[in-house]
């Protein structure tokens, strides 16, 4: 019907422009008129003047697209809303059911062969998901009942393995790790090498759950595909495998062949692991990478003055392309030019040296002090905060002036943690003495000593 | 100049707004289509990466929350309330109270226990005068920063140099944050160190039920005016931001609430304290900073951390939030022109920018004369048919389509509407809004060229009822307490 007014609409309006009445309302009235007639009583009529006017009929026929793609949007909220909704009544009719089967087998009132029974071959998969959600709640002997639950429909699980998209094989995986991982470990090891790096990352935290040894080795020697993530983020994930894992992250922290952020995160987890003996292998990790860094020293000077020299070129280049440098230092460049763009180049081994201190700094003893205190003057803002966080620890007496220097730091937070590691040393005195007075850090020792009463 | 001249300009004129009509709906249509790819892809990603685990973890890094405070005596409490209890493992608040000449101060100080304590700052960005830093005595993670009155984008600011975190939250302090919201929006940073920011989704709570800081129950408001803003949001965040953020040219992120990395805000230069629009500014900054200095970074939007906020209810309301918007969107991109067609910036200059630039900048001038001269056409002279044809075409119809793809995306993804009168009411919103509200909100918009023209720097006053307000009037109380109830007995289950 809607269809049919359309058209006829379509011919009036053809008529108009066919019209030379329309050159007044009223002549444009009666052309419609006509128009509606002439579409009722000669068959040929609306053809023929779409023919003659092709703009209009393209017109008329991208209004009938829109219109027809607003009723399929329209459908498609209206079908998602119904069948989200039908969805939804029927989890929950499907949990009321379950329920109370799965917590009698738990309860050991029914044993778990008869779950063919109450599990339709469409609801298979939605059943699993079920049972995975109750693993969250349960181990040991339940934990063992949910999975032999579940042991009819995991084929259907793992055949998810193969399907091409990334998230339903990563969703395999982790169903598998939950619900089967003896059964499926060898699928989930090749899940590693997933070209996905979701799917790699998944297998990589089902396995640093299993506190297998055996499992971490291949996470370690993987740990490169997942670059992208945060070093803390993959610290924890290893920190979970527990103790066992403690011998094969320090041998992956020692290696020196290792990619340094491999390192980094390995020595992370040690801290997180509580592991006493790496103490002394970041002392030597630390002194190895004072070694290389003469080397390291000379490519930041080199890099230094091309840095300056295109800060300049940029600088022109922005005046010709159209920013306008006024504008932008009237509204955001600071008065003076933030800290932290010029507190020196990051070191290229920052996160392996600062990791290495804060190993220091959890497990060090007194005589790891000497390491520590090679990273002081770093020139890379980070190194000395941790250096000095490090001090904080495993210092003694003849670090008082040090840290009290640092106090001056170009670094606040270097100058932060200096007031700190005065505090842990006991050397509350000279903070006290900044804090009385009125200085750019006075602030840094206020709020250290408030601290330290908190 | 003769008639006829003056006739072929206006003729001119009038085929050009068709085309900026056309090209402007077909790239939302584009993005709509990017923002359904991009939606079906990251909820299947969400069934794959557990967020209960994330939330446990130790590696998830820690977080401060600046929000800034004008006179929010009415929603303070109420938000802070809400900010307490958000699911994340360390994070901690920070209300900037922007010279409030309210009450906000010490209701805070009364409500908290807060207690005036030294605290250093980690970063110099220049803003006005620190009157004092204050700490909860009750709750270790909440601080309040009293300043001098110096706008929103000055207290962000101060809460930068006050921040000890690696990544901070900015949100506006008449927010209410999802409790997950945290963790969800924290994700990006985890699975890709080099993510400096992410923006969140923005929901409009007005007439929704408010109980114990957070949002117990969804409602579609009942005033038309927000209706049509829900509509709006949804289109723009879903539409815009997800298409875009598919494409990777993500170029604003909500000031409402956004995650950033501390360290390259502060290198950037924090944000602009001369436009009303810092939260685009300092996106746009941060990618020219990036892109000139060849840091590698990533800017996104997730689509599953909310916020909810309250939509004026007003017209004058709306009028002033819209001339803002426009004024801050124009500073943003004339500041930063040079990005523009710069191939230094790859997708950024000769995609998103260009959009921004002529689309949305632009855009309003040739709406509204397109208006003026469409009614000056069809009343004072006879209009070619052809012409009134394609305009309906392109304006009603082609918004009718883009308006009613976004309330299907909302279907497709989250659903926060549940009522099936809520869906209809979408639906219906969807095509109305096409007679009246869509060109009431282009005149604002072009008051907005003109307020920027002219260097108009007010911020404009928001109309406040307060989220306590919201519940009260909705004078419900065994509803409210039926529904966290229901939601309590999930939690546990």
């Amino acid at each position: 019907m809607k269809v049919f007014a359309r058209i006829l609409l379509g011919g009036a309006i053809a008529a108009t422009l066919v019209s030379p009445a329309s050159a007044t309302f009223a002549g444009q009235k009666d052309a419609y008129a006509a128009a509606i007639r002439r579409s009722f009583t000669e068959p040929d009529f609306l053809y023929n003047v779409a023919l003659s006017h092709p703009f209009l009929l393209f017109l008329i026929a991208s209004i009938a697209v829109l219109f027809i793609m607003s009723c399929v949007f329209c459908g498609l909220a209206v079908t998602y809303r119904r069948r989200n909704n039908a969805m939804a009544a029927r989890w929950i009719r499907m949990e009321a059911e379950w329920e109370p089967y799965v917590v009698s087998v738990l309860n050991g009132e029914q044993l778990p062969v008869s779950v063919g029974d109450h599990v339709r071959g469409e609801d298979r998969l939605y059943f699993v998901d079920f049972l995975t959600r109750f693993t969250m709640r349960f181990q040991g002997e339940e934990l063992e009942k949910i999975s032999e639950l579940a042991r009819p429909f995991l084929p259907d699980v793992a055949a998810h393995l193969h399907m091409k998209s990334a998230a339903q094989r990563a969703r395999a995986v982790q169903t598998l790790g939950v619900l089967a991982f003896s059964r499926y470990s060898v699928e989930i090891l090749n899940a590693l090498d997933d070209e996905s790096p979701l799917v790699a990352m998944i297998a990589a935290r089902t396995l640093s759950k299993k506190e297998h040894p055996e499992y971490v080795e291949p996470v370690i020697l993987r740990l490169y595909r997942f670059h992208q993530w945060s070093p803390k983020f993959l610290a924890s994930m290893l920190s979970t495998i527990g103790p066992k894992a403690a011998p094969l992250l320090r041998k992956a922290y020692a290696e020196r062949s290792n990619d340094s952020q491999v390192r980094a995160v390995a020595a992370e987890s040690l801290r997180m692991l509580n592991d006493l003996s790496s103490a002394d292998l970041a002392a030597t990790v630390l002194a190895e990478e004072k070694e290389s860094e003469t080397l390291t020293d000379r490519e930041k000077r080199r890099r230094s003055a091309e840095s300056a020299r295109s800060s300049e070129k940029e600088m022109e280049e922005a005046r010709l392309e159209g920013f306008d440098p006024g504008v932008a230092a009237a509204s955001s460049a600071p008065v003076e030019p933030v800290r932290e763009a010029v507190e020196g180049i990051p070191h290229p081994h920052r996160d392996l040296i600062a990791s290495s201190l804060r190993l220091v700094r959890s497990f060090g003893r007194p005589e790891h002090a000497d390491t520590a205190r090679l990273f002081c003057d770093s020139s890379d803002f980070v190194l000395r905060e941790f250096a000095f966080r490090a001090l904080g620890r495993v210092g003694g007496g003849e670090d008082v002036q040090r840290l009290q220097d640092a106090l001056d730091d170009s670094s606040v937070w270097v100058a932060l943690h200096a007031a700190r590691a005065l505090r842990e040393l006991g050397a509350e005195n000279a903070l006290r003495t900044l804090a009385e007075i009125e200085q750019p850090r006075s602030d840094i020792a206020r709020q250290v000593l408030a601290e330290s009463v908190r | 100049m003769t008639n006829e001249q003056a006739w072929w300009i206006l003729n001119s004129f009038n085929y050009a707004v068709l085309a900026y009509f056309f090209l402007l709906n077909t790239t939302y249509l584009a993005t709509s289509i990017f923002a359904f790819v991009g939606l079906r892809r990251y909820s299947r990603r969400l069934k794959a990466l557990d967020i209960e685990s994330l939330i446990t973890s130790t590696g998830a890094p820690a977080i401060t929350v600046i929000a800034p405070a004008f006179n929010e005596e009415l929603t303070c409490v109420t938000t802070v309330k809400s900010l307490l209890e958000l699911r994340y493992p360390d994070y901690e608040i920070m209300i900037v109270n922007d010279g409030s000449t309210d009450e906000m101060l010490p209701r805070l100080k009364a409500a908290f226990e807060l207690v005036r304590v030294p605290r250093a700052d980690t970063a110099n960005i220049p803003t006005m005068q620190i009157r004092g830093i204050y700490r909860s005595e009750r709750y270790e993670n909440l601080w309040v920063v009293d300043k001098e009155n110096g706008g929103k984008a000055d207290s962000l600011n101060a809460g930068i140099n006050f921040c000890r975190t690696s990544l901070f939250c900015s949100m506006d302090a008449d927010c209410l944050l999802e409790r997950d919201a945290l963790t969800r929006i924290v994700r990006p940073f985890l699975e890709n160190s080099d993510t400096i920011a992410a923006g969140g989704l923005i929901r409009i709570a007005n007439d929704s039920v408010i109980a114990g800081g957070r949002v117990a129950e969804v409602r579609f408001p009942r005033k038309w005016l927000v209706g049509f803003q829900v509509l709006e949001y949804l289109r723009a965040f879903f539409s815009g931001r997800m298409g875009w953020d598919v494409l990777g040219v993500t170029l604003v992120i909500s000031g409402a609430f956004g995650l950033y990395k501390r360290s390259v805000v502060v290198d950037a230069g924090g944000y602009s304290t001369s436009t009303v629009g810092e939260d685009m500014e300092l996106v746009v900054r941060l990618h020219r900073h990036c892109r000139t200095n060849d840091i590698p970074y990533e800017i996104g939007f997730v689509a599953d951390p909310i916020a909810w906020t309250q939509a004026p209810e007003t017209i004058r309301g709306l009028a002033r939030q819209r001339d803002r918007w426009q004024r801050g969107l124009m500073e943003s991109l004339s500041n930063h022109r040079g990005i523009l067609f710069n191939p230094k910036f790859g997708k950024i200059g000769f995609l998103g920018f260009p959009y921004f630039y002529f689309l949305e900048m632009m855009g309003p001038v040739i709406e509204f004369g397109g208006y003026i001269t469409f009614l000056a056409v069809v009343f004072l002279a006879t209009p070619p048919v052809i012409y009134v044809l394609a305009f309906l075409a392109v304006s009603i119809v082609y918004g009718i389509v883009l308006s009613v793809s976004s309330v299907a995306l909302e279907e497709l993804s989250y659903r926060r509407y549940p009522k099936s009168g809520d869906l209809v009411r979408l639906l219906l919103f969807s095509i109305f809004e096409n007679f009246g509200y869509r060109q009431m909100i282009t005149v604002f918009r072009f008051k907005g060229v003109i307020s920027s023209l002219f260097r108009v720097t007010e911020w404009g006053k928001a109309d406040r009822t307060g989220f306590d307000g919201v519940c009260q009037r909705e004078n419900d109380r065994k509803r409210v307490a039926r529904s966290m109830k229901m939601k309590i007995s999930e939690a546990a289950r």
